[in-house]
């Protein structure tokens, strides 16, 4: 799992059949110290329900279909919680 | 998932039974304001109904198989859907640029 933060949202009318009443979600990598978006925008499936600018948590690879009530998903990236707070010990820094 | 354009249909007439029914397309990859990226995938997609010129979500991987059901087609790119046009937040506008 990823941590990363949704900047946009894609509006698509022709999809997938497993797509269907799912959102899809542009979203960036974000540094968990500074929160400072860094690498590349992506395109994930929502699970959960989440809005631009919040922090979330997303699954890539085959097990990111698995998210959603019907295992048939076409979906290789999907987010799966949104973040509230992470903490992180001096120790680890 | 990516993002990309239709640039060509690919014909082929044999082809392993499993993806008959698939289509194959050459899709150029882009950024997020459209320009394109000097990358290309060979994507199979089967039920949409697309034409040179469209704007493509591509999944990769594993998932692809999933294009018709789970009947674990040999495929490891897939166009999943028809992008009619992306809203970016106005505060990261500038990653679209890139």
């Amino acid at each position: 799992m990823f941590l990363a933060k949704v900047i946009g949202i894609t509006w698509s009318n022709h999809k997938h059949y497993s797509y269907d009443g799912i959102e899809i979600k542009v979203i960036q990598d974000v540094n968990p110290e500074t929160g400072q978006l860094i690498g590349k925008p992506i395109f994930a499936l929502d699970a959960v329900g989440s809005s631009i600018g919040e922090i979330v948590a997303y699954e890539v690879s085959f097990q990111a279909g698995w998210a959603f009530d019907h295992m048939d998903v076409l979906s290789d990236t999907t987010i799966t919680a949104i973040i509230d707070s992470v903490n992180i010990t001096k120790k680890d820094l | 998932m990516d993002f990309g354009i239709i640039k060509k249909e690919v014909v082929c007439t044999v082809k392993d039974p499993k993806v008959k029914s698939v289509k194959f397309y050459i899709v150029q990859l882009l950024n997020l304001d459209k320009t394109p990226r000097n990358e290309y995938a060979v994507c199979a997609e089967n039920t949409l109904g697309l034409g040179v010129g469209d704007y493509v979500l591509i999944v990769k991987g594993s998932p692809s198989r999933m294009l018709d059901g789970n009947k674990d087609m040999p495929i490891d790119q897939a166009i999943s859907a028809r992008v009619e046009s992306i809203d970016i937040d106005e505060k990261y506008k500038d990653l679209m640029k890139d």
